[in-house]
């Protein structure tokens, strides 16, 4: 889907403690390999 | 590192941030608002009101809104008095990785920075207008006196470029307001922005999350970077500025109170529908409804010119989809995520599209297939292809490149 479209992620203590601390400390989190096949 | 595998990183970098509710700068392309002048430059077209106001009392307790992907908008302090100051300039807005739009805004952004006050509070706002066409701003919602209303020729001179134009007023008032160029057209470029007034005590029940999402819709043709204002079909959808999957997601504790602010200046209503939740409509454009007319929906619809303030209780962890309920709407008028369209996910060689779809289906956990599978003897079903997937017209429209949005 694309659009006027977001997402509520809810998450474990645990979880949104670590987002929220790569958030204050403006991290990215490593972008994920591409693997294409084609 | 050559230019083109530099911007590759980084913006998978930023795609991925935005996986994860980092709200990234997307639209780095923006330029920096420039230094905003002193307001002794500035032209003031009638007395601000007196400054011996006192500060209000800061009896509340709530969080401040999140507005994701938008700044907020600083303020300084004249006495009692906040005072803002927005500059009306042409903004570059990444809307997607793949699509960076002319739009105009506020201090580099689009839509403007989101101001936030609390009921009580004086406040001083000095618009600059560095734009090539007169403009004003309308605080819509707002009870202000009539010539703070921001109309040309009705309450005041329009704002020719290169002036500027102080409002101040009280607000009174507590709820999701906006402010918007009143000036025909501005608002479907961009010239817009979330204003919000906490109240002086907390809402009850007290919400730990508050979100602001600002939804706007923009015709572009291809090949083309500068919205068409006059147009009433549109092809690209936002939410604050980006169209999904660019989007910042919306980070909340398992078991916290949320609300969602929505706020729609554009052309077309949006039944916004949030999945696997129910939760209750608690305000409007208008301010806090009261609590014996809440009651449980997941769908709400945000009619132009309106806010629409839900909260739910956030009972279930995983990522909730909330989207317009327009079919259009949520596929940018069928440019289909998983179809070999604008985002080329079945042909392309546009590393930066593949790089996006196989971030998300990486964390979606399924397999990134590159178009959506359809069964060999597809073509021998009657309806098939929908026509929903056959070339829109729109599509097929000969891109003309005008970058100043003037007429060839």
């Amino acid at each position: 889907m694309m659009g006027m479209m977001t997402m509520v992620r809810v998450l474990p203590d645990q979880k949104y403690e670590e987002i929220q601390s790569l958030i204050r400390n403006h991290q990215a989190p490593k972008p994920e390999e591409h693997h294409h096949a084609s | 590192m050559s230019s083109s595998r530099r911007n590759f990183f980084q913006d998978a970098a930023a795609f991925t941030a935005g996986l994860f509710g980092l709200s990234t700068p997307l639209n780095a392309a923006t330029p920096q608002s420039s230094a905003v002048p002193n307001e002794k430059d500035s032209l003031h077209h009638h007395t601000p009101a007196a400054k011996s106001k006192s500060a209000p009392p800061h009896t509340h307790s709530h969080v401040p809104v999140v507005t994701p992907d938008v700044p907020d908008l600083p303020f300084t302090l004249d006495g009692a008095t906040k005072v803002f100051r927005l500059r009306a300039e042409p903004v570059k807005r990444k809307i997607a990785p793949f699509k960076t739009i002319d739009a105009w805004g506020y201090n580099g952004s689009c839509p403007g920075p989101t101001i936030q006050v609390t009921q009580g509070d004086r406040v001083r706002i000095v618009v600059e207008n560095a734009l090539p066409e007169s403009t004003s701003m309308h605080w819509h919602g707002l009870e202000v006196p009539i010539e703070q209303d921001g109309v040309p020729f009705i309450s005041q001179k329009p704002i020719a470029p290169g002036e500027s134009y102080t409002y101040e007023f009280t607000v009174h008032q507590e709820g999701t307001f906006f402010y918007h160029a009143h000036s025909a057209m501005q608002e479907m470029i961009g010239l817009l922005g979330l204003f919000i007034a906490h109240p002086q005590s907390s809402y009850a029940p007290h919400a730990d999350h508050d979100y602001a999402i600002v939804l706007q819709e923009w015709a572009i043709l291809p090949s083309n970077t500068v919205p068409n204002t006059a147009s009433m079909e549109f092809n690209w959808l936002t939410f604050n500025g980006l169209s999904a999957p660019a989007t910042t997601p919306l980070i909340a504790r398992l078991g916290s109170r949320v609300r969602l602010r929505f706020v729609n200046l554009g052309m077309d209503h949006h039944p916004i529908h949030l999945h696997g939740n129910q939760f209750v409509i608690t305000g409007t454009e208008g301010g806090r409804a009261p609590e014996s007319t809440w009651y449980p929906t997941n769908t709400v619809l945000v009619g132009v010119a309106q806010a629409k303030v839900v909260e739910f209780e956030a009972k279930y962890p995983g990522d909730w989809m909330i989207h317009c309920h327009l079919p259009h709407h949520m596929m940018n008028s069928m440019m289909d995520l998983l179809g070999d369209r604008q985002i080329q996910t079945a042909n392309s060689t546009d590393a930066k599209a593949l790089s996006q779809m196989q971030t998300l289906a990486s964390h979606l956990g399924v397999e990134h297939v590159h178009h959506s599978p359809i069964a060999e003897n597809a073509n021998s079903f009657p309806g098939f292809p929908q026509d929903a997937f056959m070339e829109m017209a729109m599509d097929n429209a000969e891109g003309v490149s005008k970058p100043t949005g003037a007429p060839a």
